[in-house]
């Protein structure tokens, strides 16, 4: 098993180290544009510090893996990694079970993944448009780019919420990884994001916003997303094994962040006191990063990109120290 | 080392907490804290047992209803985790107990097959070699592209059947004698099940009729309202179960 995480680490580092170039130069050509008085050795010395940083915390992972595992002793990761190796075919068949029923028997199919969003903008802009103003330049790709993210998080986390309760009838007839009802839920509507992307692309390009180098930074952007919002959906689908009441909490809930969160306002039109509360909504953060890379050509500062790892980092090892914690007790209470 | 044993089965014991009630909301449970009804009644489902079974061994599990057979079942096919005690597996296991777990009524036989099949851990390959002899052993070659919800009870048996039983375990677990299907194909369930015996698998077979275990199995444990009772030679264990 040791050998598996030497392999991840050998892989990861190398891309670790590419886009840790690229994004430098990348910040290079972007800074001296966005921020006065640039001071290079200063940046590189910062930039140094947050890579290192990120990567010694993915280089301690690794390390403690390999020496959990010579011990003999698997641990949460290894379940983890396991659903990606050992039981890819089995989460390929249920990402795609999501799929195919999903658009099952609807005349346009797949096509309804590109039409929803933008028929969503439609409505949300003319509504922001005529209705209530905000003096934001091209409104409807503004709305596009934060509510498709937002979109990708609530769909993931309200399907893996009930992903273990609904999985009751296999739980109790098979082994397999709990994990994989959560991911694959999580990754069904990530595909489905990446889908959506597509009108995003077309709105931007409506508005004459043609894509520039900031746009490489959207893998990164997807990582720490995806860390982030699997982490919750971790946590969400063990809470609702043991109380259901947050199947219903948590449809109001999400009401609440849609409005709480600047999906169809921008944050300057808060008052500077909502504006600070506004820092502690993880959401906000991860809205701002994917606006400033595909809406406003902002290269994202160093402190975003800290800020979105250690959001991510920290709900994925929460939502999967809990989920570890009481995995073996789910069968009793479904 | 060599390992002898297929299944090594060392003091595994289960228990539960079993609530008077089952409480499922906050709400509820804070007023039973309020009113001082939360009882837990913890109830022992399997205790202390510890058996082995040998390679190509047919092992018979006996023991009246609700005595924790099924329970012991879900132990060693790894979906509940013992209590206390742990349980060793040398080599794939095949669960014959709950067929066609992960069926999805609105995807057709085809694609549930494949779902079925990667639910009981077989690789793409696996499947794409098998396909034709499931759907042969099933007899169900008109109505691959139906979605199984329009399916009759026993066709969809066949098929769960038909996908359990594509591979060649090291240890097959079988849950009563199976009653799938019609009398033809229960004689051709029978006749595979014969085939893997003879192919030199290992068998836990789970039933309450002493007959049956007795006519088929070579050792047997008699399990008694969650206690082990005995141990030893087939017959002699179902003497003694009989003689209750």
């Amino acid at each position: 098993m040791s050998n598996v995480w030497k392999k991840i680490f050998a892989v990861c580092s190398g891309a670790f180290a590419l886009s840790g170039a690229v994004f430098y130069l990348i910040s290079l050509y972007y800074y001296p544009k966005q921020v006065n008085n640039f001071n290079v050795v200063e940046f590189t010395i910062k930039f140094l510090i947050a890579f290192f940083c990120i990567y010694g915390v993915f280089a301690l992972v690794c390390i403690y893996q390999t020496l959990k595992n010579k011990k003999g002793k698997e641990t949460a990761m290894d379940g983890l990694v396991g659903v990606f190796t050992k039981y890819r075919f089995l989460l390929k068949q249920l990402v795609g079970k999501e799929f195919k029923l999903k658009y099952r028997r609807s005349y346009l199919g797949i096509a309804w993944s590109l039409i929803n969003p933008l028929l969503m903008m439609i409505v949300i802009s003319a509504v922001f448009s005529f209705v209530f103003r905000f003096n934001i330049e091209h409104f409807p790709a503004y709305l596009i780019v934060g509510q498709t993210a937002f979109n990708f998080f609530s769909e993931a986390t309200q399907l893996s919420l009930f992903s273990i309760v609904g999985s009751g009838q296999l739980i109790k007839k098979v082994y397999m990884p709990k994990y994989i009802f959560p991911i694959s839920r999580v990754f069904s509507s990530f595909i489905n994001f990446l889908i959506t992307l597509i009108p995003v692309y077309m709105v931007l390009l409506y508005y004459d916003i043609y894509p520039a180098l900031t746009n490489l930074y959207l893998p990164v952007f997807f990582l720490y997303f995806l860390m982030f919002t699997l982490g919750i959906s971790l946590i969400l689908a063990t809470l609702d094994v043991f109380m259901r009441d947050v199947q219903h909490l948590y449809g109001v809930f999400l009401t609440a962040l849609a409005y709480s969160t600047p999906i169809f306002y921008p944050v300057e039109s808060l008052s500077p006191m909502m504006q600070n509360i506004m820092n502690y909504n993880p959401l906000y953060h991860y809205l701002k990063y994917i606006r400033n890379i595909l809406f406003y050509h902002v290269n994202p500062t160093l402190t975003e990109n800290v800020i979105c790892f250690t959001l991510g980092a920290v709900a994925l090892c929460f939502g999967m120290w809990l989920f570890v914690k009481k995995q073996n007790k789910f069968i009793l209470y479904i | 080392m060599e390992k002898d044993y297929a299944v090594k089965v060392e003091n595994v014991s289960m228990h539960f907490n079993n609530c008077s009630e089952k409480i499922d909301s906050l709400k509820e449970y804070f007023l039973k804290i309020v009113k001082k009804q939360l009882f837990f009644k913890d109830f022992i489902a399997v205790k202390d047992v510890s058996f082995e079974v040998k390679k190509g061994e047919i092992f018979g599990i006996v023991g009246t209803n609700g005595s924790g057979k099924s329970t012991l079942l879900k132990i060693i096919s790894g979906i509940l985790t013992p209590t206390s005690g742990s349980v060793k597996i040398n080599g794939t296991i095949a669960p014959l107990i709950e067929l066609g777990a992960g069926f999805d009524g609105d995807l057709t036989a085809k694609e549930n097959i494949y779902l079925n099949g990667a639910v009981l851990g077989y690789t793409k390959e696996f499947l794409d070699e098998k396909f034709d002899s499931i759907v042969d052993f099933a007899e169900l070659h008109d109505f691959m592209d139906m979605p199984l919800k329009n399916y009759s009870s026993g066709m969809v048996a066949r098929i769960a059947f038909a996908i359990a039983t594509a591979i060649n375990p090291d240890i097959l677990i079988v849950d009563e004698i199976l009653s799938v299907g019609d009398y033809l194909f229960q004689q051709k369930c029978e006749k595979r099940i014969k085939e893997l015996m003879d192919a030199g698998v290992a068998i836990i077979l789970v039933s309450h009729s002493a007959g049956q275990i007795e006519s088929m199995c070579d050792r047997a444990l008699w399990i008694e309202k969650s206690i082990p009772k005995m141990i030893g030679p087939a017959k002699e264990v179902c003497a003694a179960y009989q003689s209750l």
